[in-house]
């Protein structure tokens, strides 16, 4: 017989599951809990704000692929947890956030600090459940974890009574660690359907999305390439599921891809989408994504097949898996036509990003301090601008080494979840874009990663204005720039020493790559500034609503 | 009973889909969130929870061409074991929701 608390069994519970670090913030409605923790050994960061708490959390999960544990107060500290939570459910990254709730006699009595988690958390989570007994607390977790991490992962809210924390409890044996589901497979006709579908493509391309990264499916993408001698397209979250310079690998499709790409796949006669939900970001109009094309859709959640764009052969299973049965049914032959159309496109679509010899500018300081870094480093990105010249040009070499806010589309995100990235990956340099927008979204989580000493870079873009904002006010308001400019500029350099970390601003530097080369390879944090120009915008763009052939291009590339 | 909105096209047919629910009341409101996030219009939904929790919902919706998505979405739901389009037509379904209110 166990005799313990519900605190400890939601400490042992996470033990169990392999979690050895947690990131929260404490209060009244979760202290027994922290009080738990302390007597593991698990490791509890204090964030300063509790959504820096939740994206620290996703940083680790991001990287490791494993669910991650945040924890936060009832009421306003479970407010602050909300935007953390909705971000993991768009971008199915496996979360398990465990919230405290006013003690039971209080709920409903609009106690202090009492807000409904329970229902404010349905639509934004994976699954939600509220505590009402110690003796639920080992299913409940076990639960949890299971929920999590299996099929499509996602976050999980397990809401926790201040009493139910204390209650004292006997328990006759732990249970089991939870493990994923193992997930069904297509049925042996809709794979020959889609092996079919595809040898009699003349135009075949794939486009991969997170949940083809997630699943480290991209050694079977690029035989499955091979073999239709297709390109590889990816979405934001499929960035790195082929390394970037693998001949196969087209680039990013969508609002700000690649514009070869974007003409490219207008004319595909076979569109094999791999763990991609056909996201209005990446599609542009659906009505003319990709017009010509057949659809197989690969995802491992049924729910999104025919959701946003009907598939001829839809194949619910994991990506990984699925092309694995479904490649030695795929005969291999060239397309030498399509492959010549293609090569035509990229010729006269050329992808040109200004600057990329220019440490002192956008593009130049990321390819710089990408080299710098080494093929190992970790990216994440805020949202704007600093995000999508990111995409466009970080060398993303494998999965789960470009972390951003891709379905949510998060401002504040980089900063938290590069302290989460590096925490799970000890010994490698974890990059943070971001511009000054963002990070000040999140700018105290600076005080949590000077605390920590981590070697997150912090590479500042900073432009005064919401820069995408201002770019689509350009575009789309008729150059009316309302609200998108900031009237006062902190001084970032010295915000950065307030919070005890070193800086350098590429300003007023004669050796910017020299410059940007110690900051780097310095232990420790840092933040670099670049002063960027408000009007630079980032090329091509698709306005919202248009097809992704209709770009707006830089003027030099108006052509194209 | 909400006015069926959007999709307007086909929005005078109509649909009852049945859950099996290892919970009943618990997943009341997760089934009804997942309606509401994809904008289903929702004509009913009536809750039969058994003696340990385990239960059914029936739930009348307008049938605009989406229902055999929404089944596979309402079937991923933690705590829906089972999901389908039911046989019943919506006056049964109204004769139903009678006979629970008259007991």
């Amino acid at each position: 017989m166990i005799q313990t608390t519900g605190a400890r069994i939601i400490a042992e519970s996470l033990v169990r599951h392999g979690i050895d670090v947690v990131a929260g913030i404490p209060g009244g409605a979760n202290l027994p809990l922290f009080d738990a923790l302390a007597e593991t050994a698990i490791r509890i960061v204090l964030a300063r704000h509790e959504q820096g708490a939740g994206f620290i959390s996703q940083g680790m999960a991001r990287v490791t692929g494993r669910p991650q544990v945040c924890l936060a107060t009832s009421g306003p500290g479970a407010m602050n947890l909300l935007t953390a939570i909705a971000d993991a459910k768009a971008d199915s990254v496996p979360l398990v956030c465990i919230t405290g709730q006013v003690s039971r006699g209080l709920i409903g009595t609009d106690a202090f600090q009492e807000v409904d988690v329970y229902g404010l958390t349905i639509p934004i989570a994976k699954h939600n459940m509220l505590a009402r007994r110690a003796s639920d607390l080992p299913r409940m977790m076990t639960e949890a974890f299971r929920i999590a991490a299996s099929g499509r992962p996602g976050p999980v809210v397990v809401d926790v009574p201040r009493d139910v924390q204390a209650e004292a409890v006997t328990l006759d044996a732990w249970p089991e660690p939870a493990r994923p589901e193992a997930q069904p497979m297509p049925s042996p006709a809709d794979l020959a359907r889609a092996a079919a579908l595809l040898a009699g493509s003349e135009r075949p391309a794939l486009l991969c999305g997170g949940g083809a990264a997630r699943c480290g499916a991209g050694e079977l993408v690029a035989a499955l390439a091979e073999a239709l001698d297709a390109p590889v397209v990816t979405t934001l979250m499929g960035l790195g599921i082929v390394p970037h310079d693998h001949p196969r690998n087209a680039g990013m499709v969508g609002m700000h891809g690649r514009p070869a790409v974007n003409h490219a796949l207008c004319h595909c006669d076979l569109l094999v989408a791999v763990g991609a939900r056909f996201d209005d970001r990446a599609t542009g109009d659906a009505k003319r994504f990709c017009p010509e094309a057949a659809v197989v859709h690969i995802d491992i959640d049924p729910a999104e097949h025919h959701k946003n764009r009907r598939a001829h052969v839809a194949l619910a299973g994991d990506a990984a898996r699925v092309l694995e049965a479904l490649l030695p049914l795929v005969p291999s032959r060239p397309r030498p036509d399509w492959d010549g159309h293609r090569a035509g496109l990229r010729r006269e679509h050329a992808f040109m990003p200004p600057g990329l010899d220019d440490p002192k500018s956008p593009y130049g300081m990321l390819v710089a301090a990408a080299d710098i870094l080494g093929p190992e480093a970790i990216v994440t990105t805020d949202v704007g601008q600093n995000q999508m010249r990111a995409a466009q040009v970080w060398p993303c070499r494998r999965p789960g080494s470009f972390l951003t806010s891709g379905g949510l589309g998060t401002m504040g995100f980089g900063l938290p979840s590069a302290i989460g990235a590096a925490l799970a990956s000890p010994g490698i340099p974890v990059a943070c874009v971001t511009g000054d927008g963002g990070l000040l979204m999140n700018i105290q989580e600076m005080a949590t990663l000077a605390e920590l000493g981590l070697p997150v870079k912090i590479l500042l873009m900073d432009n005064g204005v919401l820069g995408l904002v201002r770019q689509q006010q350009e575009f789309l308001m008729g150059g009316r720039h309302t609200a998108s400019t900031f009237g006062a500029r902190p001084d970032f350099p010295a915000l950065a020493k307030a919070f005890g970390m070193a800086c350098v601003d590429l300003e007023h530097c004669r050796d910017a790559r020299g410059t940007l080369a110690a900051a780097l390879t310095a232990p420790g944090p840092a933040l670099v500034r670049l002063a960027v120009d408000p009007d630079a915008h980032v090329y091509p763009m698709v306005p919202p609503g248009a097809a992704n052939s209709e770009m707006i291009l830089e003027k030099r590339h108006a052509k194209a | 009973m909400q006015k069926p909105s959007g999709h307007a096209a086909k929005e005078t047919a109509r649909a009852v889909v049945e859950l099996i629910a290892t919970d009943a009341m618990d997943a009341v409101r997760h089934v009804a969130a997942c309606l509401a996030r994809r904008s289903h219009a929702l004509l009913g939904l009536l809750c039969l929870p058994g003696p340990d929790g385990e239960g059914r919902l029936l739930v009348a919706l307008a049938d605009d061409g989406r229902i055999p998505r929404l089944l596979h979405e309402l079937s991923a739901l933690p705590g829906v074991r089972e999901a389908r389009q039911g046989e019943m037509e919506l006056l049964d379904f109204q004769r139903v929701v009678a006979q629970g209110l008259a007991a």
